[in-house]
C-alpha cells in the first residue's frame, strides 16, 4: 500500500479506535503470539507480525500500565533473536518505549557489528544518564567505525565524563576515531578540550582538520555563551586571518562582532571595504549586528565608496538595521546616479527615514517607474510620530500626482485624523486628488463620518465618481457593521437630494444590507426613471443573502428589459449555489424565465448542485425540448449519479430515459458510463480454478511480475489448477484465504467464458497489487502496479471468439493485501447477455 | 588577489583534495571578477529530481557545472551527459562519492537532490568547506538535523537555499490574498498532503555493479538492497523519509506558514486525529491558529477567515478574485527559486526558502509525523524547540547516524 494512502489508513485507525487497548491481557497474550516470528525474522519475510507489534508498541500511552510487561516481553524477544533484522528491530521498539530496564541489554549489542547501530541509536536517544555511561563503557570495548559511532553519540550526549578519553582517543591513528573524537570535543567543550583541539590541529590534514577547526568553533560559541567573551574572541581572531579559507575567515568575523561589540562597527567597515567580495558581502549582512551610533557612522562612511552593487546590498542593510542616524546618508543615495542604488535607498528610507524623507518620497512615488512602488511602500513604513501629520500637509503641496500620492499613503498608514481634510480633497478639480481621496474615504471614514460620505454619493456628477463613491462607501458600511443606520442615512438623503443622484444612491442603499433598505429597493424597481430601476436592479443582483430571492424572481419575470431580467437571473442563480435548498430555487425560477439562455443558466445550475427528485424531474421534463436537449441530458446525469446512493433506482431510470432521447453522443457516452460505474460491482466472475503460490527468493513484487513462472510459459503441462473455494467474496476474491498472506508472491488463476459469436468485449479487472492478464493464450495486459484494489480498474479492450474463451489471470502481491476481481462486458461497458462461465 | 589564490591553494592541499585529481582552481565566484562572473556548481544525487533542477541550473549562462555525483553509475552517467551536451565538451567529473565534490575549492556551490536522509549530512559538510548550497526539500529528516544547519550556515556565513519552489510559485495568490486581508482574520488552514511514512521490510535483492549501496545507506541503518529505494521509492519508510508529510508537506504546509506569516516560528500543539473532537491531525500556534493535516473543501490549500473561505479555485463559488495589491518580499533575482539562490550566492543575502524557513517548515512535518506515530498529543516549544513534559516524544527529535557519519 502507498504512503499516500496512510494518512486514511491511520485517520480510520484511530477513529475506529481499532488499536484502543480495552483488554491488557489480550494484547500481552497478542504479543506473545506476534513475538517469535521476529526471532527470526529477516527482510523479505511476512512483516504483518511486525506491523502489528509496531502499533501495540507505538500505541502505548506514557502512563499505561502495559509498558513494563511490553518492555519486559520486547527485551526477552532480543535474547532469543537469532537474526540481524530482528535484533534490529527489537532495538527500535525499545528506542520507543524502553526505559532504564533496557539499557544492560542494548549496552551487550554495543560491541556486535551487525547490532551496534541499532543499540546506540536507542541509548543514545534515551533521556536516562544511564545509557550515557553504558555508552562510555563500550567505548573501551569497541574499535574503528563502532568505536567512532560511540564517541559521535557520546558528544551529542554531551557525556562530559567522557572528555579524557576523548581527549586521548584525538589522537587515534584510526581517521575515523580521531575524527570522531575531535568532533566529540567540541561538543564537550571547556578549557582542556580546546586545548587539546589547539595542539592536535598543526598535525592534522584534511577532513580531520576541518572538524578541529570547526570543533574549536563550537567550543568559542559555548564559551561566549557562558559569559567567558575573551576566551571565545581569542579563538575567533585564530580564524579571522587572511591566510585561512572564507569560510572559516567568516566564521572568526561573525564570532568577532558578537564577542567585542565595541569594535564591531570597524571590524565590519574594513571588511566590507576588503576585495574578497564573498567576504564583503558577509560582512555587510552582518551590519545589523552592530549597534550604536558610531557602528551607523562607520557604516555611512563608507557607504559612497562602494560599488554600486555593494550600496545596495549596504543601503537594505542599513534598512534592515533601522537606525535613523544613517537616514541623511540614506536619502543622498536616492540621488545616485545608479538607478538600482536609487531604489535600494527609497526602501531603506521606509525603516531609517524621518519627516525630511517624505518629500523625497512622495516625489519618488508620483515620478512613476522602478522606484514607485517602492516609494509608496516606504511611506507606509516610515517610523515616528511626526510622519503623520506632515503627511496631512503634504496633501496641499506640490504637484497633483505628489498630493494624490501623499493621500494613498495617508489611507495605507490609517490616519484618520486625516477624514476631514480628504472630504475637502473629494472636491477637488483635480479627477486624480479627487479619485484617491474617494478611495481613502472607504477606508478611513468612521461611522461618525456616514452623512457625510452619503452626501458624497450625492454629489458626486461623474459616473466615473459616482461608481468610485458607491464602492468606497460601501467598504465604509461593511466597517461600520450598523445597517440599520446606514440605510436611514441614505433613504434621508433620497428623499432630499437631487433626482440626477437618485441612481447612485440607489445603489449605496444596496450596500447597507438592512432590512428597510429591500422594502426601499422593492420600490424603486418599480419607479418612473429607468436610471433608478437600473440601480435597483443591480442592488437587489448583488444582494448578498437570500432575504432578496422573491425580489429578483418578480424582476425575472418582470423587468421592463432583457438586460435587467438577465442581471437578477444572474443575481438569482448566484444565490441558488450557496442555498440549503437550491433545488427549490431553481424550480422557482425555471417557470418564470422564457428565454432559451436563461433556461440553459438554470438547467446548468441545478445540474451542479441539486440532488432531488423534483430537480431529476425537472431535468428529464425538459429533455424534449431540443434547444435545451444537451443542457438538460447533461443536468439529469448529474442529478442522477449523486441520487444514486438515495433512490438507486430512480436514477437508472433517469440514466436510461437520457440515452433514449438525447443524441448528443458526448451527453449519451457520459450517461452510460455513470450506469456503467452503478453497476461495477455487478457480473464478477467467481469461478476460478488456481494455481500458487510462486516467489522468488530476493526479488520484490515487482521482479516476480515479470518473472514468468510454469502457467505462463509454453507447453509446460503437469500444472496443478484447483478450484478456488475460499476468500470468494460478492465481487472480488481475495487470495490470501487460498495461500496465506504473503507478499512479493504471484498465484495464476483460469476461467473459461463461453460467447455466442466472434466479438469486441471490454475485459474489466481490479487487483491488489499488479495483474496480468491472457485470454485464449494470447497476453493481453502487461503493466505492472501497486496499490488496493477496486472494480474496474483496468479496462481492456478484447475480441471474444464464438465458443469457449480460455481466461488466464496472474496475480502478484508487493506487500499487505492480495485480491483480484474480473468481468467481462460489451465494449460500452454496458452488460453482455447471455454470457457463461465454467471452470476450465 | 595572489594572495589568496596562493592560500586557497594550500588549504586545498591541506584538505588532501589534491589526490582526488581535481583542477587546481580557486573559486570563480569568490573574487567578483572571474571570468564572466561565474557561479561553479557541483551536483550530488542525481536521479530524477536532481537531474532536473540540474537542468534549470544548467540555464543559467553564468553557471558553469563542473561536477556531478552520485551512487548509482547510470545516475551519474546521465546527469554528466546532460553538462556535457550543455556545454559542448567531455570536461564534466563524474564520482560516486560526494566528498569529491564538497572538498574541492574551485566549486562555488552544490546542488543536492539525494534522498531525504543525506540532506543534512551533505549540506553541513559542503556549507564546512565554504559552499553554498541548494538542497531539494524535504530539507531534513528531523528537527535536530535542521537546527544544525541553520547554526553551521550561519556561522560560515553560507547561502543555503531549501528546494520548494511551490511555497512562492505555485501559493503566492494565497499569500496576498491571507496576508492583504481579504478573507479577513485569518485563523484556520487545511494542508492535504500524504501520510507519515512507516517501517521497511522490502527483500533483498542482488544489487547491481553499478550501484553503491552502502554509499546509498550512509548514516541510514544498514538494510540489504532494493531497486525500488534506488528509483525513487524511498518516501513511504521512515529510515529515509517523512513520507507525504514531509514530501508535500515542505511545500504546501510552507504555504500555509507562509501566508499566515508563521514560517519563522513553531507550533505549541500538535494534536493527532481522534475521531472526535479532531478528526484530523490539527497544529496549533500560540495565536490561536490551527493547520489541519487533510480535510478542507477542495484542492490542497484551504484557508478560513473572518470574512470569507479560499481554496486554489478562488471562493466557495468558484470565484477567483484578484488579491490586494500588497508588496510580499520574494524570490530576488531573475528565474524562480534558482535564480533568487544564484541571486543570493553573489550577494550574500539571505534566500528566500532559506534554511530557517526550510527547518521551521520541515518541523511541523516532523511533529505530525510524530504524532501520527505515537497517537498522542505533543506540546511544543517552538523556542527551545523540544517537545513538553514527554522525554519519550523527545527521542523522535533526532536520529544517531549509522557510524562513521555525523554532523559536523
Amino acid at each position: 500500500m502507498r504512503y499516500a494512502l496512510r494518512l486514511l489508513l491511520i485517520a480510520t485507525i484511530v477513529s475506529a479506535g481499532t488499536f484502543a487497548i480495552a483488554d491488557d491481557a489480550a494484547t500481552l497474550a497478542r504479543l506473545d503470539e506476534l513475538l517469535p516470528a521476529v526471532a527470526s525474522f529477516e527482510h523479505g519475510q511476512n512483516s504483518g507480525p511486525l506491523n502489528d507489534i509496531e502499533q501495540i508498541v507505538f500505541s502505548l500511552a506514557p502512563d499505561s500500565k502495559l509498558r513494563g510487561p511490553v518492555e519486559a516481553k520486547l527485551l526477552a524477544a532480543l535474547q532469543s533473536a537469532t537474526t540481524r533484522d530482528g535484533r534490529v528491530f527489537l532495538c527500535g521498539q525499545l528506542q520507543v518505549v524502553g526505559t532504564a530496564s533496557s539499557i544492560a541489554s542494548l549496552e551487550a549489542l554495543l560491541t556486535d557489528a551487525d547490532s551496534s547501530h541499532a543499540a546506540r541509536s536507542a541509548l543514545g536517544r534515551f533521556e536516562f544518564p544511564e545509557a550515557a555511561e553504558a555508552l562510555h563503557r563500550a567505548l573501551g570495548k569497541t574499535s574503528g567505525k563502532l568505536q567512532a559511532g560511540i564517541l559521535h553519540t557520546l558528544g551529542d550526549r554531551r557525556h562530559q565524563a567522557a572528555q579524557p578519553d576523548c581527549i586521548r582517543l584525538l589522537g587515534s591513528a584510526d581517521p575515523d576515531v580521531a575524527l570522531a573524537a575531535a568532533r566529540a570535543l567540541g561538543l564537550l567543550g571547556g578549557e582542556d578540550a580546546v586545548r587539546a583541539l589547539r595542539e592536535a590541529r598543526p598535525a592534522a590534514a584534511g577532513p580531520l582538520a576541518a572538524e578541529i577547526d570547526n570543533g574549536l568553533l563550537n567550543s568559542a560559541a559555548q564559551l561566549a555563551s557562558a559569559g567567558k567573551a575573551d576566551e571565545a574572541a581569542a579563538i575567533y581572531e585564530s580564524f579571522y586571518q587572511p591566510s585561512q579559507p572564507r569560510q572559516l575567515r567568516s566564521a572568526g568575523l561573525r564570532g568577532l562582532v558578537a564577542t567585542r561589540p565595541a569594535q564591531a562597527g570597524r571590524l565590519l567597515a574594513e571588511a566590507i571595504g576588503q576585495e574578497d567580495r564573498d567576504l564583503s558581502r558577509y560582512a555587510i549582512s552582518l551590519i545589523e549586528r552592530a549597534s550604536g551610533a558610531e557602528a551607523t557612522k562607520a557604516f555611512v562612511g563608507i557607504l559612497g565608496s562602494l560599488p554600486a552593487e555593494n550600496q545596495v546590498l549596504m543601503l537594505r542593510a542599513l534598512g534592515v538595521r533601522g537606525d535613523s542616524a544613517a537616514a541623511e546618508a540614506v536619502a543622498a543615495a536616492t540621488k545616485s546616479e545608479d538607478q538600482n542604488v536609487r531604489v535600494a535607498a527609497l526602501e531603506a528610507l521606509g525603516s531609517v527615514g524621518d519627516p525630511s524623507s517624505i518629500p523625497v518620497l512622495i516625489q519618488a512615488a508620483a515620478a512613476g517607474g522602478r522606484g514607485q512602488e517602492v516609494a509608496r511602500r516606504s511611506l507606509l513604513l516610515l517610523p515616528g510620530k511626526e510622519i503623520d501629520p506632515q503627511l496631512v500637509r503634504a496633501m496641499s503641496e506640490g504637484s497633483a500626482a505628489e498630493r494624490a500620492e501623499a493621500i494613498q499613503a495617508l489611507a495605507g498608514r490609517g490616519v484618520s485624523q486625516a477624514v476631514g481634510r480628504l472630504f475637502e480633497s473629494a472636491a477637488d478639480p483635480e479627477e486624480q486628488i479627487r479619485s484617491a481621496a474617494i478611495a481613502a474615504i472607504g477606508v478611513l471614514a468612521g461611522p461618525a463620518d456616514l452623512d457625510r460620505v452619503v452626501q458624497l454619493a450625492a454629489a458626486a456628477r461623474d459616473p466615473q465618481s459616482r461608481a468610485a463613491v458607491v464602492e468606497a462607501a460601501g467598504k465604509a458600511f461593511r466597517r461600520f457593521a450598523d445597517p440599520d443606520r446606514c440605510a436611514g442615512a441614505v433613504l434621508a438623503q433620497l428623499e432630499r437630494g437631487p433626482a440626477d443622484a437618485r441612481p447612485a444612491l440607489v445603489r449605496l442603499l444596496g450596500k447597507s444590507t438592512a432590512d428597510r433598505a429591500i422594502v426601499s429597493l422593492r420600490a424603486a424597481a418599480k419607479d418612473a426613471d429607468p436610471a433608478v430601476r437600473e440601480a435597483a436592479a443591480q442592488a437587489l443582483a448583488q444582494w448578498p443573502d437570500a432575504r432578496v430571492t422573491d425580489d429578483l424572481l418578480v424582476l425575472i419575470q418582470s423587468a421592463d428589459r432583457q438586460e435587467l431580467k438577465e442581471l437578477a437571473l444572474q443575481g438569482y442563480l448566484r444565490l441558488a449555489l450557496v442555498s440549503d435548498d437550491p433545488t427549490a430555487m431553481y424550480l422557482g425560477v425555471m417557470q418564470r424565465v422564457t428565454q432559451t439562455n436563461d433556461k440553459k443558466l438554470v438547467l446548468a445550475g441545478l445540474g451542479q448542485t441539486a440532488e432531488s427528485p423534483a430537480a431529476l424531474q425537472l431535468a428529464l421534463q425538459t429533455l424534449n425540448d431540443q434547444p435545451l436537449q444537451a443542457t438538460a441530458g447533461l443536468a439529469a446525469l448529474r442529478i442522477a449519479n449523486r441520487l444514486q446512493n438515495r433512490d438507486e433506482s430512480l436514477a437508472r431510470a433517469a440514466l436510461r430515459k437520457v440515452l433514449e432521447v438525447v443524441d448528443h453522443d458526448d451527453v449519451r457516452g457520459r450517461a452510460r458510463e455513470v450506469l456503467n460505474d452503478m453497476d461495477k460491482y455487478q457480473d464478477h466472475i467467481l469461478k476460478w480454478v488456481g494455481v500458487g503460490p510462486f516467489t522468488e527468493k530476493g526479488k520484490d513484487g515487482a521482479a516476480v511480475y515479470r518473472t514468468a513462472f510454469a502457467p505462463e510459459k509454453a507447453g509446460v503441462e503437469g500444472i496443478d489448477w484447483q478450484p478456488i473455494t475460499k476468500g470468494i467474496g460478492s465481487w472480488d476474491i481475495n487470495l490470501e484465504a487460498t495461500y496465506g498472506g504473503l507478499d512479493y508472491v504471484a498465484a495464476y488463476v483460469r476461467t473459461r467464458v463461453w460467447s455466442d459469436s466472434d466479438r469486441d468485449a471490454l475485459l474489466e479487472l481490479g487487483s491488489d497489487d499488479g495483474v496480468k492478464a491472457w485470454l485464449n493464450g494470447r497476453l493481453v495486459f502487461d503493466q505492472w502496479n501497486e496499490g488496493g484494489i477496486a472494480p474496474r480498474q483496468k479496462r481492456i479492450p478484447v475480441k471474444l471468439a464464438k465458443g469457449w474463451n480460455d481466461v488466464m489471470l496472474k496475480v502478484v502481491d508487493q506487500q499487505g493485501g492480495w485480491a483480484f476481481c474480473c468481468r467481462i462486458r460489451q465494449p460500452d461497458g454496458t452488460a453482455l447477455e447471455g454470457m457463461r462461465v465454467e471452470l476450465p | 588577489m595572489a594572495e589568496r589564490v596562493r592560500q586557497t591553494r594550500r588549504g586545498f592541499l591541506r584538505a588532501g583534495a589534491a589526490a582526488l585529481g581535481a583542477p587546481l582552481f580557486v573559486r570563480s565566484y569568490a573574487h567578483g571578477q572571474g571570468p564572466n562572473d561565474r557561479i561553479v556548481m557541483g551536483g550530488i544525487g542525481m536521479g530524477g529530481q536532481g537531474r532536473g533542477d540540474l537542468g534549470g541550473f544548467l540555464g543559467f549562462p553564468f553557471v558553469q557545472v563542473v561536477a556531478v555525483c552520485d551512487v548509482v553509475g547510470r545516475h551519474a552517467q546521465l546527469a554528466k551527459d546532460m553538462v556535457d551536451q550543455r556545454y559542448g565538451n567531455k570536461d564534466c567529473r563524474v564520482s560516486s562519492d560526494f566528498n569529491e565534490i564538497t572538498r574541492r575549492p574551485d566549486i562555488d556551490a552544490v546542488l543536492i537532490g539525494t534522498p531525504d536522509h543525506w540532506h543534512a549530512v551533505i549540506s553541513i559538510e559542503a556549507m564546512k568547506h565554504g559552499q553554498d548550497v541548494y538542497c531539494e526539500k524535504p530539507e531534513t529528516l528531523t528537527v535536530r538535523e535542521g537546527r544544525r544547519m541553520v547554526e553551521i550556515a550561519r556561522q560560515y556565513g553560507r547561502i543555503f537555499s531549501g528546494g520548494s519552489q511551490r511555497v512562492w510559485g505555485d501559493y503566492h495568490w494565497f499569500h496576498q490574498m491571507v496576508r492583504g486581508g481579504a478573507i479577513g482574520d485569518v485563523k484556520e488552514a487545511w494542508v492535504n498532503v500524504g501520510g507519515p511514512s512507516g517501517p521497511c521490510y522490502l527483500p533483498p535483492v542482488e544489487k547491481p555493479d553499478d550501484v553503491d549501496w552502502e554509499g546509498w545507506l550512509g548514516p541510514a541503518p544498514w538494510r540489504p538492497y532494493h531497486p525500488s529505494l534506488i528509483a525513487g521509492g524511498f518516501r513511504p519508510f521512515r529510515d529515509y523519509s517523512g513520507g507525504g508529510m514531509t514530501d508535500w508537506g515542505c511545500h504546501t504546509f510552507g504555504g500555509a506558514l507562509f501566508a499566515l506569516g508563521l514560517h519563522e516560528t513553531g507550533p505549541v500543539e500538535i494534536i493527532p486525529p481522534d475521531g472526535k473532537d479532531h478528526p484530523q491531525l490539527t497544529v496549533r500556534f500560540a495565536n490561536g491558529v490551527q493547520i489541519y493535516h487533510g480535510g478542507g473543501w477542495d484542492g490542497i490549500l484551504n484557508f478560513r477567515g473572518t470574512e470569507g473561505e479560499i481554496s486554489e479555485k478562488g471562493d466557495r463559488l468558484g470565484n477567483r478574485r484578484s488579491p490586494p495589491e500588497i508588496y510580499i518580499p520574494n524570490y530576488k533575482g531573475q528565474g524562480g527559486i534558482f535564480g533568487d539562490f544564484l541571486h543570493c550566492v553573489r550577494t550574500r543575502e539571505l534566500p528566500f526558502r532559506d534554511i530557517e524557513r526550510a527547518h521551521r517548515t520541515a518541523t511541523v512535518c516532523h511533529l505530525g509525523n510524530i504524532a501520527y506515530w505515537l497517537k498522542r498529543r505533543l506540546k511544543w516549544d517552538p523556542v527551545r524547540e523540544e517537545v513538553v513534559g514527554d522525554p519519550e516524544a523527545n527521542r523522535w527529535l533526532e536520529r544517531p547516524y549509522r557510524e562513521p557519519w555525523y554532523l559536523s
